[in-house]
C-alpha cells in the first residue's frame, strides 16, 4: 500500500461554505480512484510566493490518502487541473503512513492565534503611532512595496489600518502551520 | 594557527532529520539566498544525500507557490 498526499490551492475569496463544497467534491472524486482518504482538512491561508492566476493569497487544503489505482489517478489529476476553482495542486508520495488527525486542526489553531493576537495587540499600541507616520509617508510616496515593508517592520499595523485586514490572514496561517507541526 | 574556522556539518544529520518536507518553508528558507536561489552544498555543508532531497523539496515548494522561483524584491 502506498500513501500519497495532495496539496491544492483554492481561491482565497471563497466563503467557508464554498470551500467545504469544494472539499467534498474533491473527496468524492478521489473515491472514484479506490483510495481511502486519511486526512482532509484546510491547511491554512497563506500568501503565495508569486501570484497564481492573479491571486496573491491562497487557501491551502491538504489531503492524505492511501492506495490509488494508477490509471484512475491520472484521471483525478486531470480533473484537478480542469477544475477552475482550484488554482494549483501538487501530489507527492509519502514514505511513511501519515498519522490520522481526528479533529480539524484549523479550528484549534484559530483559537490559539486569536489569543496570541490579543496578547500582541495590547502592548503594540504604543508603537502604533510611530508606524502610522511611516505608513502615511510610504503610501503617499510610492505605494505598495514600501507599505508592505512597513507592515513587515511593525506587526501592530493591523490595529491601525483596516486595509491590512487581508494581511492578517496569512500571518495567522503561518502560525497555524507552526502549531500544527508542534501538535504532530 | 592564524585562524580556526568552525567545521561545517550537515544540518539534517545534526538534527536527525531523514526526510525533507516541501511544506516546511521555514526550514527550506535556510538553504536559499535572498534571491531565492538554492545555495550550493559546499556553502551550507549539507551532505550529498540530504542535499538531493533538499533540492527536490525546494523545487516542489516552488511549484505549489510556497517559495519563490526568484525573489528580486520587485513585484
Amino acid at each position: 500500500m502506498r500513501y500519497y498526499e495532495t496539496l491544492y490551492i483554492v481561491n482565497p475569496n471563497f466563503e467557508d461554505k464554498k470551500v467545504e463544497t469544494i472539499i467534498s467534491e474533491v473527496g468524492v472524486e478521489l473515491q472514484k480512484t479506490n483510495s481511502k482518504p486519511i486526512n482532509h482538512h484546510v491547511w491554512g491561508k497563506n500568501r503565495l510566493a508569486y501570484p497564481i492566476q492573479k491571486q496573491k493569497y491562497g487557501t491551502f487544503i491538504l489531503i492524505q490518502y492511501s492506495g490509488g489505482e494508477t490509471g484512475s489517478m491520472v484521471e483525478f489529476d486531470t480533473w484537478m487541473k480542469l477544475n477552475t476553482s482550484i488554482l494549483r495542486h501538487l501530489t507527492t508520495r509519502l514514505e511513511v503512513e501519515p498519522p490520522k488527525i481526528e479533529a480539524p486542526v484549523f479550528e484549534k489553531t484559530g483559537d490559539k492565534t486569536k489569543e496570541q493576537e490579543k496578547d500582541k495587540s495590547t502592548p503594540a499600541k504604543e508603537d502604533a503611532t510611530e508606524s502610522e507616520e511611516k505608513l502615511e509617508d510610504a503610501s503617499v510616496d510610492a505605494g505598495k512595496e514600501e507599505t508592505q515593508e512597513a507592515t513587515e517592520e511593525s506587526p501592530s499595523d493591523d490595529v491601525v489600518e483596516p486595509e491590512d485586514a487581508k494581511d492578517e490572514t496569512p500571518e495567522e496561517a503561518e502560525e497555524s502551520v507552526e502549531t500544527e507541526k508542534e501538535s504532530k | 594557527m592564524a585562524f580556526t574556522s568552525r567545521r561545517k556539518f550537515c544540518y539534517f544529520k545534526e538534527n536527525n532529520i531523514s526526510e525533507v518536507d516541501y511544506k516546511d518553508v521555514k526550514l527550506l528558507r535556510r538553504f536559499v539566498n535572498d534571491q531565492g536561489k538554492i545555495m550550493p552544498k559546499r556553502v551550507t555543508g549539507t551532505s550529498a544525500k540530504m542535499h538531493r532531497k533538499l533540492v527536490r523539496a525546494i523545487k516542489q515548494s516552488r511549484m505549489i507557490g510556497l517559495m519563490p522561483f526568484s525573489d528580486t524584491g520587485v513585484e
